[in-house]
Formats: C-alpha cells, sequence, structure tokens
C-alpha cells in the first residue's frame, strides 16, 4: 500500500486513527504495531515473516551484544550483520550477481527470479544502525522484542524512509504525547506531503513519460530541447516524490508525538555537489558517514585512503539504490564531483556558478540514475548535446512546454525555501495585529482540507483512462 | 517614573494581547484538524457506499474494475490486496465528479497553444519507395511470405488496446480540433494485405472482394505542407503501397484523392477519429464506381441530427475550446428499411435500428447512432427487394457510418466487425451465397498489428 492511494487515504489511515485515538494510552503501541503489520501484509503478506524475522534476530542479537564482553560482543555483531546483509543481499542483490556472472561466464544456465520485499533497504539499515549503536554503547538494547519490531515495521517510515535511527524514537516508543500543535503541524505536513506527490510530482512524472518513454525506439529521436526538458522535469519528479513521502512519514509521526528528523534540506538550492549531499536523503547519507565512513577511517587519514573510502561509500550508496550497473555508475559519477571539488575546485568557483554547475552535474546524474539500459542511456546523452540529428525543438516539446509552464514553475517553487520562508515571515507578522493573525490563521486552517481535497482529486485524475470504443 | 508606570501597565496589556491573538491562531489550527479529519471521515464514509459504486463508466467508455476474487493464493501473494485497491479507487462513487474537479484543476498547469502536437514522437517504418504503384489497378501482387499466420489469434482485449494506443498516438491539434497522424508499420501492413490475399484466393470465382482503405482526418483534411510538416508517413503514399501488394483478386478502392477534392465539407469529426456519414457517402460512391453501379441518393434520404457530440480525442485532451464548439453527428436513414438485427458476443440476438435516435445518448456517445456500433455479427435484410445480390462488410468502427449508404442496393448486407467477430470469412461467404466481401478500415487500425493478424485468422481456411 503507498500513501498515496483512495485505498489508504479513505480505509486504512482513518480506521487505523480511529482505533489508536479510541484505545487506552497501553493499548496505543499493540494498535500501532497491527496497522503497521497490516499495512507491511498489504504488499505481500508472505514477506512479513522477513521483517519480524530480522527484527526478532536483531532483538536478540542486541540483547546478547549488549550482555557480552570482549570478543564475545564483536562476534554476535558480525552474527547479527551477517544474518540482516545476507537477506538484504539475497533478495536485492543475488539475482543481480547472478546475471552477471551469466553473462560473463555463461553460469547459471537459468537466472532465478527473486521478488524484492518492500522495503528491506530502509528497515535492513534501521536494524543495522540499532545494533550497531548497541555495540558502540550509545544506546540501551530494546528489552521488548514487540517495541523493537514497532520501530522497524512502523508503518510512517517503513518502506520508503527516513532511514529513522532507533536513538531519535527510542524514548517516544515507550512515552510520547502529541500536543495540539504537534498534531495540527503533522496533520498540515502530511497534506503538503501528499499534495507535492499526487498533484506535483505525478504530474512531472507524466511530463517525463511522455518526452522520454523509457524502451521505446522514440526515446533515441527526441528533440534536444525535449531531452533536457524532460530531464528537468524528472529532477523534479524526484525530488518532490521522494520528499513528499518522507513529508507524509514526518507528518503522521508527528500527529501521535513522534519526531522524525527531517531528511530534505531543498537540496537544488545546494551550492556544491557536497552540499547536496548534505541536503539530498540525509538520514541516509548520514547512516553511510556513521556507519561506514567513520569506521574506514573517514577523512582524517592519508589522501589514497581517503579516497579508498569515499570510493566504498559512493559504491555502496549506488549500490544501495538499485541492483543495477547504472546505480553502481550513478554513485560513482558523484564521488569523481566530490573528489574534483575537494583537490582541484577547492571552492574557488564564485556562488552562482558553483550552484549552476553542482545543479548540471545532479541534473546529469539523474540521467545516470534513470535509464538503467545503457542502451536508454546512451540514446539520452547523445540526444542532449544533439548528437542524434533531431534537431534542437519541435512542436510536440513546445507543446508539452506551454501546457505544462505553470506546472514548472510552481514545482520548481516547491524544491526552495520559499514556502517555509513565507510562512516564518507570515507567522512573525501575526505577531502585531489582530488583522494579520486572522489572515495568518486563515491560510493555516485552509491549507490541508484544501490540499487534501485537490490531491483525492489528483488521485481520481489519475486512474482516469478513457477508451474510444465502448469496452462493456 | 511616569513612563516606567506606563510600560509596566502596557507590557500586561501587551501579553494579554499576544495569548489572545496566539489563541486565535491555535483555535483556527484546531479547526483546520477538524476540517482535514471531517473531510477524510465523509470521503471514507462515502466510500462504504458500495450499493452505489458503480460497474462501468459512461464517459470513459470501460467496465471499472470488479471485486477481486478472495482466495489464499491471492491473499498469500499480495494480488487480492492490491485488487482491492483498484477495485476501491475505480469504483468510488465519487470518482467522476473527482475527476471532472481534476480535469478542471489541470487546466491550470499551462497555456492550451492553438496549434500542438500530443504524442507526437513516434517512428514510422520507412515506406518502401518501390510500393507506389498504380492506386486503382492494385498493382504488383507481391506480399513477402513473412507471414504464416499469427501463433496465437489476439483477442478483442489486445486488439482493442493497440487501436487506442495507435489512434491516440500523434496527435495533431489546431484550432480545436484533433488530427491524427499516420505512422507507417511494415509488418502491419504486410499481414494485412496477406489477411486480404488470402480471403480472395480462397473466394476467387465465388465472390468479389474490394478493400477500402479511409485516410486519417489528418491525411484528407490538412493542407500539404501542414501534413509533411508532422513528421508521420505520406497516407497517399502508404494506401498505394498497400494497394500494390493485393493480388488480382482484391480490388482497391481508392478514395483518398476524393476526400482530399471535398475537404473543405465536414467529412471528417473535429472531436473525435471518426469520419461523418458525409466522408463515408464519398467513398461509397467510389465503391459503386469501381463496381459500375449507379450509387443511392444517400444524401436526399431523411436524416437526424444529433448534437453535441465530443469524441474521444476530447476524452483524451479535455480542451475547453473542443467543448465551446463541439461535433454534431449527421445520419442518413435508408429508404428501404431502418431495421437489423445483431448478435453479440454473448451470442444473443437483438433487433435494432441501423439509424438509432441517440439523442438522448451521452454527448460521447453519439456516433453509437449508426447500425447499433461494433457488433460481431450484423444482418440488415432490404424488404424492398425480393432478390439481388448480398455482401459481407468487414469493418471496425469506420464502417458503421458507411453501412447505411449499402442498405439500399443489397437485398442483404451482413456486417463483421473484425475485432469482435470469430467467423471464418470464406466459409461465411459460401454458406450465405454472398456476392460482395468489403473491406472497409482505417488505414492506421489497418496498420495495427493485431488487427492484421485477427484478419489472417478469419481469413484463412
Amino acid at each position: 500500500m503507498v500513501f498515496s492511494s483512495f485505498a489508504f487515504l479513505l480505509v486504512f489511515f482513518p480506521l487505523h486513527m480511529l482505533a489508536y485515538l479510541l484505545v487506552p494510552e497501553k493499548l496505543k503501541n499493540p494498535v500501532l504495531l497491527a496497522s503497521s503489520l497490516v499495512f507491511y501484509a498489504w504488499g505481500g503478506p508472505r514477506f512479513v515473516i522477513l521483517i519480524v524475522s530480522e527484527a526478532l534476530a536483531s532483538w536478540f542479537f542486541a540483547l546478547r551484544i549488549e550482555a557480552s564482553e570482549g570478543g564475545l560482543r564483536r562476534l554476535w555483531l558480525i552474527a547479527e550483520l551477517a544474518c540482516l546483509l545476507g537477506l538484504l543481499g539475497y533478495f536485492k542483490y543475488w539475482t543481480f550477481i547472478l546475471a552477471n556472472t551469466h553473462s560473463l561466464f555463461g553460469v547459471p544456465a537459468e537466472i532465478p527470479s527473486i521478488v524484492l520485499p518492500i522495503g528491506i533497504s530502509f528497515y535492513t539499515f534501521q536494524l543495522i544502525s540499532y545494533v550497531v549503536d548497541v555495540y558502540r554503547g550509545s544506546i540501551a538494547a530494546q528489552p521488548s522484542y514487540g517495541k523493537l519490531l514497532l520501530y522497524c515495521s512502523l508503518f510512517h517510515q517503513c518502506i520508503a524512509g527516513p532511514i529513522v535511527r532507533y536513538e531519535t524514537v527510542a524514548a517516544e516508543i515507550d512515552h510520547r504525547s502529541a500536543s495540539e500543535r504537534d498534531i495540527y503541524e503533522g496533520v498540515r505536513r502530511f497534506s503538503i506531503g501528499l499534495a507535492k506527490k499526487v498533484v506535483l510530482a505525478n504530474s512531472c512524472a507524466a511530463v517525463v513519460d511522455s518526452l522520454l518513454p523509457i524502451g521505446s525506439p522514440a526515446l533515441a529521436t527526441q528533440a534536444m530541447s525535449g531531452y533536457w526538458l524532460g530531464m528537468v522535469f524528472y529532477a523534479l519528479q524526484i525530488y518532490l516524490d521522494f520528499s513528499a513521502y518522507s513529508d507524509m512519514a514526518i507528518g503522521m509521526g508527528r500527529m501521535i508525538g513522534f519526531h522524525y528528523l527531517e531528511n530534505f534540506d531543498h537540496p537544488y538550492q545546494c551550492s556544491s555537489v557536497q552540499d547536496f549531499w548534505r541536503r539530498w536523503h540525509i538520514s541516509l547519507s548520514s547512516f553511510f558517514r556513521d556507519y561506514v565512513y567513520f569506521p574506514l577511517g573517514g577523512s582524517r587519514c592519508s589522501r589514497t585512503e581517503y579516497i579508498r573510502n569515499m570510493a566504498v561509500v559512493w559504491f555502496l550508496t549506488g549500490l544501495w539504490h538499485g541492483a543495477s550497473w547504472n546505480y553502481i555508475l550513478w554513485g560513482l559519477y558523484f564521488l569523481g564531483f566530490l573528489l574534483l571539488e575537494r583537490f582541484v575546485i577547492q571552492d574557488r568557483l564564485p556562488k552562482p556558478l558553483s550552484h549552476l554547475s553542482a545543479l548540471l552535474v545532479v541534473l546529469v546524474g539523474w540521467v545516470l540514475f534513470k535509464f538503467e539500459s545503457f542502451a536508454d542511456l546512451g540514446s539520452v546523452l547523445a540526444g542532449m548535446i544533439g548528437a542524434n540529428g533531431a534537431g534542437f525543438t519541435n512542436l510536440a516539446v513546445h507543446t508539452v512546454f506551454l501546457q505544462n509552464i505553470f506546472l514548472l514553475a510552481a514545482s520548481m517553487l516547491a524544491c526552495t525555501g520559499f514556502g517555509p520562508w513565507l510562512r516564518t515571515r507570515l507567522s512573525s507578522l501575526a505577531g502585531t495585529g489582530d488583522s494579520a493573525v486572522r489572515l495568518f490563521g486563515a491560510l493555516e486552517m485552509l491549507t490541508p482540507p484544501l490540499l487534501l481535497l485537490v490531491s483525492l482529486a489528483a488521485l481520481a485524475g489519475a486512474s482516469y483512462n478513457p477508451f474510444i470504443y465502448f469496452q462493456f | 517614573m511616569a513612563e516606567k508606570k506606563r510600560a509596566r501597565s502596557k507590557h500586561p496589556a501587551s501579553s494579554a494581547a499576544l495569548r489572545a491573538r496566539h489563541r486565535t491562531l491555535m483555535d483556527m489550527r484546531l479547526l483546520s484538524v477538524l476540517g482535514f479529519s471531517g473531510l477524510l471521515a465523509i470521503f471514507a464514509v462515502v466510500g462504504l457506499l458500495f450499493f452505489v459504486r458503480p460497474a462501468t463508466s459512461e464517459v470513459e467508455r470501460r467496465e471499472l474494475a470488479a471485486f477481486p476474487t478472495l482466495t489464499v493464493e491471492s491473499v498469500l501473494d499480495g494480488s487480492f490486496f492490491s485488487g482491492f485497491g483498484l477495485w476501491y479507487s475505480d469504483t468510488y462513487p465519487l470518482r467522476e465528479l473527482l475527476v471532472a474537479a481534476n480535469l478542471a484543476f489541470k487546466n491550470l498547469y499551462g497555456f492550451q497553444p492553438a496549434t500542438q502536437m500530443v504524442g507526437g514522437n513516434v517512428i514510422a517504418d520507412n515506406l518502401p519507395p518501390e510500393g507506389a504503384d498504380d492506386p486503382a489497378s492494385g498493382g504488383p501482387a507481391v506480399v513477402p511470405g513473412v507471414n504464416d499466420g499469427p501463433v496465437e489469434v489476439p483477442t478483442a482485449q489486445s486488439v482493442q488496446e493497440d487501436i487506442q494506443a495507435n489512434i491516440m498516438q500523434g496527435l495533431y491539434i489546431k484550432d480545436g480540433a484533433a488530427y491524427s497522424v499516420y505512422y507507417f508499420v511494415q509488418s502491419a501492413v504486410e499481414t494485412y494485405c496477406q489477411a486480404l490475399n488470402t480471403c480472395a484466393d480462397n473466394l476467387a470465382g465465388e465472390a468479389t472482394v474490394y478493400s477500402i482503405l479511409v485516410p486519417n482526418n489528418s491525411g484528407a483534411m490538412l493542407s500539404e505542407e501542414e501534413l509533411a510538416g508532422l513528421g508521420g508517413t505520406d497516407p497517399r503514399e502508404a494506401i498505394r503501397y498497400f494497394n500494390s501488394l493485393f493480388n488480382e483478386n482484391v480490388h482497391p478502392v481508392f478514395i483518398y484523392d476524393t476526400l482530399r477534392a471535398h475537404n473543405d465539407e465536414y467529412l471528417y469529426f473535429r472531436t473525435d477519429h471518426h469520419w461523418t456519414q458525409l466522408g463515408a457517402y464519398y467513398a461509397y460512391v467510389e465503391l459503386c464506381k469501381a463496381k459500375g453501379t449507379e450509387p443511392a441518393d444517400v444524401l436526399n434520404w431523411e436524416h437526424m441530427r444529433f448534437e453535441p457530440f465530443l469524441g474521444s480525442f476530447y476524452d483524451q485532451l479535455g480542451l475547453g475550446e473542443m467543448e465551446a464548439n463541439p461535433d454534431y453527428v449527421d445520419a442518413y436513414i435508408p429508404t428501404s428499411t431502418n431495421d437489423l438485427v445483431f448478435w453479440d458476443g454473448e451470442g444473443a440476438r437483438y433487433d435494432w435500428q441501423i439509424i438509432t435516435d441517440v439523442t438522448d445518448w451521452a454527448r460521447s456517445s453519439k456516433y453509437a447512432a449508426f447500425i447499433a456500433g461494433d457488433k460481431p455479427l450484423t444482418i440488415i435484410e432490404n424488404p424492398t427487394m425480393d432478390e439481388g445480390p448480398s455482401c459481407l462488410v468487414i469493418k471496425e468502427s469506420y464502417g458503421c457510418a458507411f453501412v447505411p449508404c449499402l442498405v439500399d442496393d443489397y437485398k442483404t448486407v451482413y456486417v463483421f466487425d473484425c475485432r469482435y467477430s470469430d467467423y471464418n470469412i470464406p466459409q461465411f461467404v459460401r454458406e450465405h451465397g454472398i456476392d460482395d466481401v468489403i473491406f472497409i478500415n482505417n488505414m492506421t487500425l489497418a496498420t495495427t498489428d493485431t488487427v492484421a493478424e485477427r484478419l489472417l485468422w478469419m481469413s484463412s481456411e
């Protein structure tokens, strides 16, 4: 189930909230856990056993680690990591590995088809962070299996992040309360995320699909401006889509008293490629920083070791996003630019130029990210420099641009900090007079319900599928 | 001292004012949460009204998703839940209202330029230059032996999906009218021609086979320069290529030039992918010329007008310019009869009208006025003839406007819609002693692989 669906919005979520609000305090966690398992089971009940088992292993190993000393602690940790990474490797990467050995050596003769359990990358990393933190002694092991299972299966963030650290929610799993302000901010954040996803991101995706149809021969014959316009819309889509899920997760958490950390910080306002990665998918970047980069030695080492550390991190970052070479290439592409910034550019570019060049690097990076087929990737990269002979523009591209020009502007604006800035300004003004507070209050009051209405209409609109002949 | 006193007395007042403003703000935020929750609750309750959930959508012309079957397997593999989600959203009682609201909202996304191209980046196969032969004679009977018949007969569903995709690719929009561009596909054209050749060979000496390929509205209605600039395949040359692949037993009726000569008339709809009955009439006149018969005075028959008509292009594009200037359907009633009989996909027989009064039907359904729409088998008996020739029309929806023109000329007109009919054409023709077999299809549909494959299957013995 996804948040942006009628089934979630009008069946699951209202029923869940009703049950959650009606039960006494001691039953709130069980209700939340039951809802989370139902939510997870919606995508395929057989994988519930996987998340339940991973949580069980992590609960057990964390308690063993806490109770042990010396080398035994390390052994328990290694056993835990072997379990979690082994399962992740099997479900997410085994087919990829076999496909490569098949194409190189002809073995195996047949490549098995393994269904990827939904959210496995997210909850596996959450559990790894939990057990490693217990091993490091920075948190206490959770004695209750149910509470640990709740932490990793919590439907707010289980399938699309952010990767919530246990320490962030440890106290709130045991005791939490949602103030009047928390509830409002949660509802507001959720509705903003929902609208970002179903109104902006989905509309951007439709434009991308029309300009850059994956796997179609037409992908190779688009006009140059069509490739660029398509990729700009894709860059907007991927940010709006991903950050919208984080918004909704953060919003739903806040409604009931969880305070998850921010996962994005207006990444397209970055001043450099490095800055982009400080602002993009922060929970993943910080995971690799804390659990891979720092343990390897970070930057306090020789240049060679630093490059090795960075290469490991960016190889893994690429691989985490998908079992395909293009994701690995995408990770290594950023490695190249990060090293270039550190050793060659060294903050010597003027700020506007640095910002523009970072955006260009990110945009071209999205090309690597989007197209898993190297044939498609080559077609698009060639087309972007006008090497496919299809000309600069055509009527179809012109039409798409004009039909979506305000969507483009609104989506760009939604990527900036303009909205939060405006809210802060209006909030300050609200303290200066009764009219101002009424104006600001009206905006605050109308935003969530209006965004919900627009989102429901957009969701229904996405299912609009007219046929030219009667199909009944 | 006095100032300090004033400040002291002012400060509590300011704090009170601030507290009041804060309370006002929080009250409005509380109202917001209540409004949000209330809306969710209302929409959730509406979702529970199972008895008002629709099963079909008139606007979209389709069956909506059915409630999934509950089995242990469907639960375990998750298909029950995904099916439930699809059913819930597809049949949600307020869905059409929300869809309409969303279409209106999407108009805010940008401008609608007067001239547009939608989905135009389509790659056509190159038209072989040697295919361009004498359009009237049919040219050399050369069909490469690439097709040994389809391994599997395309289902009506797959044919419809292919047609849907082909018709809606490459739409040129100008002045509130949409024009579909033609894209040549070598394999489909070869299969289509092989189907007609096979049928004609099987019926050699028993019936005469005619082929009428109807150009898209862009080919018939746009200027040469405009058409050339759209990036599709030259439709005239493409029809000539089709005709060059027919053998001597297939008689092509070349209507392209005739339609272009009349393209200042209302030959095609602007908001729908079909032609008008006037366009079909000119094709009928050309068929009569090919047969050496006198055409009926169709344009002076009693006729009915149905308006407004907003067809498939409008459904797809939702342009306000189309809504402001909708089409109308003129339907001419044959003098001999207005009765027909058709059988549906389940084999049930219905008595119907050749021209049905669709005044009260949805504005998207006016083209259904002609011969009850697309049916597997339709039979029209001419009561004014005791004896006379008979014909079989093998068509898709373009043929609907054409068939009424034939009614006065034949004792019996049989009609197959090639997407839904499972009859074997040669056997049917022999069993019913049919004289003329008329294939009339829009050229984009004739260039659809699944349509061509299905026709080949129906034509083979």
